[in-house]
């Protein structure tokens, strides 16, 4: 159990970690291989192009549950609270018929690329594998977006559901980096 | 034009309405490809594509292999080299925080990850010698900004994705405005520290001691050696140096000084995740762009600003002020790759160079940095510094001027910019 919850917890960033880990050998194997055994490798733009889109829906799973997303609050803050909470609930919405969307478009897409194979040019793989991230990704979205909604309505639904705004320590935490 | 309007209308409204930016621009394209009847699968398509440039992977890169330097006692090495450098004269510690975060600025792609590993140390260094603190924290938050000027740089990678510039190239020139940069940042700390009569209390400046401790930093200076050297040289691509730096670091940071564990490396990873995911920006943005070269929009916006001037520097002026009021509630990244595409043809067609305006674009961007309520670097240094953004935003004018006067020298005086990476690359076109 304990570790079905640590799971659930580290799913999206456990993968997303290992991407970014496969992506930095990747390249750098690239760079020995020239340097030191004087042969170009092939598979490694591709290994690491696909590492990189996994990585990133991942992330983007991930950053909906630490609310890392980019998006312009200023507008809301400046509302008084109960309204500011039914803009972002709206908006929250959207973006879940967005990601609902998106799930129906990569669907349709995926599906010709399943009727149609094509293979990557260097690996050889069936495309459709490494594109059906597109589905795993909107669909761990949504799931992580109605988790926060869940998590905010049994913690006694106060404030905005995971925008932490309440106090400055974890605003900082939140908005701490860019790139 | 009228269904211009309808999309600029819906964009404006879901973005201040707080949707997130991606979902934004995506639920604009969907209305787009509604309009013009062709196929939603194009967002599918774009929504792979677009991550899977070569270029892109510098970015996740230079995030972890600045990281896992900044964790790895690699930052703590440049103050000390800086020390022994600046500390002597007045407002020492402020100008030993200017310099260390260029030199950790040419390691680093970043500007608020700059402004975390030297501040960490300078911030409370300066308390010590009583300096005012949320000065302390502007001299932090200022300097801290070259990260993203000075090379490597995430934002200008992004840009040269966005407008298909050569990131060497962008890279390289970079480099002087950023060394100049950092002179009127070191300027101004120095007068306001003169007035006020801050520190000087450092060493004179020997030879030995610096001469020391730049030797015991020489794996940490090594590092940028290694990353601008490899790329300028011709050994790797931007994206190899990246995937260099990040051995490196790990080598460096575990064998040399032995400060760096697998927990750190692990939570470097896990940094480098969060940042990765907002990359997912580009997805929509792409068919997004594709759209506006559609519907004209460059073409309308060049219309409407060459109708008020023609005037190259008026123009960038313009643009300037602006990007500047954008950067102060938008995110850098955002801002390049929204406004990249809508405001370049026009400044091409006014013949300016696409590298000076990438360096112009990150400029702005440094500003949007230090401006209230949506600051990167201010947000770094309040929680450094342990003061509210308002503090710090009263005290960082100053410095903030200091950018703005290196911006209007690079509009007015563009070969201080294009000097060295047309000498070194031979004239653009």
């Amino acid at each position: 159990m304990a570790r079905l919850q640590w799971l659930e917890r580290h799913f999206e960033e456990m993968f997303c970690c290992i991407c970014l880990a496969v992506i930095a050998v990747s390249v750098f194997c690239q760079v020995i291989a020239r340097y030191i055994f004087q042969v170009a490798l092939h598979w490694t733009e591709e290994v690491a192009a696909i590492s990189m889109v996994w990585a990133v829906y991942l992330g983007a799973a991930l950053c909906v549950r630490e609310r890392f997303h980019i998006r312009i609050i200023v507008a809301v803050q400046a509302l008084p609270e109960r309204a500011g909470r039914w803009i972002v609930f709206l908006a929250d919405v959207l973006w879940a018929f967005f990601s609902l969307f998106m799930l129906k478009v990569a669907w349709d897409y995926l599906a010709v690329l399943w009727k149609f194979t094509s293979v990557s040019p260097s690996l050889g793989i069936n495309q459709f594998y490494p594109q059906s991230i597109l589905m795993i990704g909107y669909a761990l979205m949504l799931v992580r977006l109605a988790q926060t909604y869940v998590v905010w309505w049994r913690e006694g639904a106060v404030g905005i559901p995971g925008m932490l705004d309440e106090n400055l320590d974890e605003t900082t935490k939140v908005q701490d980096h860019q790139i | 034009m009228n269904e211009i309007a309808i999309l600029a209308t819906a964009f404006v409204l879901l973005t201040v309405m707080s949707v997130p930016l991606f979902v934004a621009v995506g639920l604009t394209t969907a209305l787009a490809l509604f309009l013009i009847d062709i196929p939603y699968t194009l967002l599918a398509q774009t929504g792979y594509s677009s991550l899977t440039p070569f270029p892109l992977l510098t970015i996740p890169l230079f995030v972890l292999a600045g990281r896992l330097m900044e964790v790895g006692g690699m930052a703590s090495r440049m103050i000390a080299v800086a020390t022994n450098l600046v500390g002597a004269y007045r407002g020492s510690m402020g100008l030993v925080t200017v310099f260390a975060c260029m030199l950790f600025a040419a390691l680093s792609g970043s500007g608020p990850a700059t402004t975390a590993a030297i501040g960490s140390v300078t911030v409370p260094a300066m308390k010590r010698d009583g300096y005012d603190v949320p000065f302390a924290a502007a001299v932090t938050a200022s300097a801290g900004a070259l990260g993203s000027l000075i090379p490597p740089s995430n934002l200008m990678i992004i840009y040269g994705l966005v407008s298909e510039t050569s990131i060497p190239r962008l890279f390289l020139a970079g480099l002087i405005p950023g060394v100049m940069v950092t002179v009127l940042l070191m300027i101004t700390t120095y007068l306001i520290a003169r007035r006020r009569g801050y520190g000087g209390g450092g060493d004179r400046f020997t030879w030995k001691p610096f001469l020391k401790a730049t030797w015991e930093g020489k794996w940490s200076i090594g590092a940028p050696v290694l990353i601008l050297g490899g790329i300028y040289g011709g050994a790797f691509t931007p994206t190899e140096a990246a995937g260099v730096a990040v051995f490196y670091a790990l080598f460096v940071g575990l064998f040399v000084y032995r400060e760096l564990t697998v927990r750190k490396v692990v939570e470097a990873l896990r940094f480098t995740a969060l940042l990765t995911g907002i990359l997912i920006l580009l997805t929509p943005t792409l068919a997004f762009g594709q759209l506006t070269a559609f519907y004209d929009v460059p073409a309308a916006v060049q219309h409407g600003i060459t109708q008020i001037t023609e005037n190259p520097i008026l123009v960038m002026m313009l643009i300037g002020v602006f990007y500047i009021f954008i950067g102060t509630f938008m995110e850098s990244l955002a801002q390049i790759v929204l406004f990249t595409a809508v405001f370049l043809p026009l400044v091409t067609s006014l013949g300016i160079d696409p590298v000076l305006f990438g360096v112009f674009t990150v400029i702005t961007c440094e500003i949007g940095f230090l401006t209230p309520p949506l600051g990167a670097n201010l947000t770094v240094a309040a929680r450094i510094s342990g003061i509210s953004i308002e503090r710090i935003s009263v005290s960082v004018l100053p410095f903030i001027l200091a950018y703005v006067i290196g911006m209007m020298v690079l509009i007015i005086v563009p070969e201080i910019t294009l000097f060295v990476p047309d000498w070194f690359y031979g004239d653009a076109k």
